[in-house]
């Protein structure tokens, strides 16, 4: 078998084949059904001009636990005891318990849940919009530096040479210094300092494919370098972008946590670095549920792309393929 | 005798190797060096010569696809290529090129009716709603069934790839193709079905072919000329059967006795010792001189001029070559 429109569905086949790999496909759904349902949740509230729930302080409710230790079938909600009802009553009570606040509050009070699927949302933002800014940055540039070599490739390298040798770190701080803190900060930051990996791996293949017979055979039709580019070559490398998506993803929410647990990222909302920052204060009063949840919620989403990424790079990478195709 | 439908002149196409961190340019390899000749309108030439000897990178070249370093290419009397894309749009059209390995010629990420009418739609040949027609027409005139047109290149053989190079060759009604060693990638079985489509092909529409080939059987079947190069230089070029049949040049002599022959009909083989020189540091004097059983001490110095020359026997041709008049 070859490696043309089947690439593809053959590379679909091999991910579902394998059962961990799955699990990852349906953790990523999830999320994003998550980070849907959180944006929905997000635009009702500002629409409708009212505290959210993720927002809402409750003193009363201060450090709640998580409901499963709460003994949801001994005490209700009020705190008082229900080992004096009936049966029925009692699972009524306690599924009551379970429902409220599963994941237990912070120290306002506000619900550790709906908070951790605000961070879905804030997460999901930030891994998309920076691999918007990011991936057409990195494929224009490593196509026109692939493609005509020459002065535009050396421009080009200095460039991403010159971002590449910053650390990356700083020079994020130095864009949400300029742009001011917040999501626009951590877009921006994220997207213009990430695209030098994906640039330099789409110019080393455009090289290569400059070369096939091909590409001579578009050169000598008369096509235009654009249509050659954009037409005949970036298919053929369409790959290594798919790859590059699912593996920097998680790395910019792991950038975007850790901006905002440093305080120069999200202002104002929830998101996972945020209330990292705020629960690493309680920690040590045993308030540790907060944590657990967040931190949990960042390694399944990181995990479940990073083994997603490295799947489908064994599955489109021709170079792997081949020894089981010819 | 009318113009010539593709005169060249002294070309050359030299790459520069570069060395150290500044890339500093230390020397050339000379591919090709100095290449006169010419294409008749209608006439099929054949470019013979063994590997790295310039014969691709002189298609190339002819094509636009590398740099040259000196000399002129005329296409019916206009001077190739142009600066500007959209001026070399016109003689795209009228120039064509089949390449050797019909594997990475097509792009694997476009279907059969991409690869053979884009062309055509680049071109403005046709409108979009009459592609599908075209594609039919051309899968016809290459003699494949145009239920293909919405397959891949992997799902099909590499005749049948090298039928669908030369429909998209042929789509755009082209003066002169160039063919880059189009059948060597073959099976021998269907290297004549292939051979015989360009034959036909050439026929139906008065086609000139520049036939790139290491192959003299091949050559004596589809060329009436021949071009024989060694080292980036011409050494001769003639009538094929004239030269295949009686060649002069030392070199010639040894490709046509390094034809395989059946039951040994006796002949005498010139066999070459060693490989051929690097082009980057060729020879001097006569380029052939340091594996010709025939030098003298004069050819290290004295580089033969590519000269008209009658034979006692056989036809006229061009020969460059000091001893022509003993070894003819």
């Amino acid at each position: 078998m070859g490696s043309d429109r089947s690439l593809w569905s053959e590379a679909w086949r091999d991910l579902r084949q394998r059962r961990m790999i799955r699990a990852c496909l349906w953790g990523i759904l999830v999320f994003t059904l998550l980070a849907a349902y959180g944006e929905g949740v997000y635009r009702w509230y500002r629409l409708t001009d009212r505290t959210p729930p993720y927002q809402q302080v409750n003193l009363q409710e201060r450090y709640l636990p998580p409901s499963l230790f709460r003994q949801p079938f001994s005490y209700d909600r009020a705190g008082g005891s229900t080992v004096h009802l009936g049966y029925r009553e009692r699972i009524r009570k306690g599924v009551q318990v379970l429902a409220h606040r599963p994941l237990g509050t912070d120290n306002l009070g506000r619900d550790v849940l709906q908070r951790v699927v605000q961070g879905a949302r804030i997460a999901f933002l930030v891994g998309v919009v920076t691999s918007l800014i990011a991936i057409p940055i990195g494929v224009i540039l490593g196509c026109l530096a692939g493609y005509f070599g020459g002065w535009v490739d050396e421009v080009v390298v200095w460039v991403y040479s010159t971002v590449a040798c910053m650390p990356g770190l700083l020079f994020i701080l130095a864009i949400s210094m300029v742009v001011g803190k917040g999501l626009t900060g951590v877009y921006l930051g994220i997207g213009l300092t990430t695209w030098v990996g994906l640039c330099r791996l789409i110019r080393a293949e455009v090289m290569k494919h400059r070369d096939h017979a091909y590409v001579m055979a578009a050169r000598s039709l008369g096509y235009s370098p654009w249509r050659i580019i954009f037409r005949h070559i970036l298919p053929n490398v369409f790959h290594i972008v798919i790859i590059t998506f699912s593996l920097r993803f998680p790395a910019s929410i792991g950038t975007e946590v850790f901006m905002s647990f440093l305080g120069i990222g999200v202002q104002g909302e929830p998101s996972w670095g945020v209330m990292i920052g705020n629960a690493r204060l309680r920690l040590w009063q045993g308030i540790w549920w907060e944590m657990t949840a967040v931190t949990a919620a960042i390694l399944i989403v990181v995990l479940a792309f990073n083994l997603v990424g490295d799947a489908l790079r064994d599955a489109l990478d021709p170079r792997l393929r081949a020894r089981d195709n010819t | 005798m009318t113009a010539p439908l593709l005169q060249v002149r002294d070309l050359k196409t030299w790459f520069p190797i570069k060395r150290g961190i500044f890339a500093r340019t230390t020397g050339y390899v000379r591919a090709v060096d100095g290449v006169t000749f010419a294409v008749q309108a209608g006439e099929t030439v054949g470019l013979v010569g063994e590997s790295g000897c310039g014969k691709t990178t002189l298609g190339r070249t002819l094509m636009g696809l590398e740099p040259r370093r000196a000399g002129e290419i005329h296409f019916g009397g206009t001077p190739l290529w142009p600066r500007r894309h959209s001026a070399s749009l016109p003689f795209r059209r009228r120039i064509q090129m089949i390449f050797q390995d019909p594997f990475s010629s097509l792009n694997p990420r476009l279907t059969v009716l991409d690869i053979i009418t884009e062309g055509l739609l680049e071109h403005g040949l046709i409108r979009p709603r009459e592609r599908t027609e075209a594609g039919v027409r051309l899968l016809q005139e290459v003699g494949m069934d145009p239920d293909v047109l919405h397959r891949y290149p992997h799902e099909f053989s590499g005749g049948q790839r090298q039928r669908l190079s030369i429909a998209r060759a042929m789509a755009l009604r082209p003066d002169l193709v160039i063919c880059d060693e189009p059948v060597s990638a073959l099976d021998v079985s269907v290297r004549a079905q292939v051979l015989n489509l360009l034959i036909d092909l050439g026929a139906a529409h008065r086609l000139s072919y520049l036939f790139i080939s290491h192959d003299l059987g091949v050559i004596r079947h589809i060329c009436s000329r021949v071009i024989v190069m060694y080292l980036g230089v011409v050494v001769e070029s003639g009538p094929t059967s004239g030269i295949i049949d009686h060649p002069v040049h030392p070199y010639t002599r040894a490709l046509v006795s390094a034809v395989p022959v059946p039951f040994g009909s006796g002949r005498q083989r010139v066999i070459l010792s060693g490989e051929v020189p690097s082009a980057a540091n060729p020879p001097s004097g006569c380029r052939f001189h340091t594996r010709c059983p025939y030098a003298m001490p004069d050819c290290s110095r004295i580089a033969p001029p590519l000269e008209r020359f009658q034979p006692s026997t056989g036809a006229a041709r061009e020969v460059a070559c000091l001893r022509k008049h003993e070894l003819a």
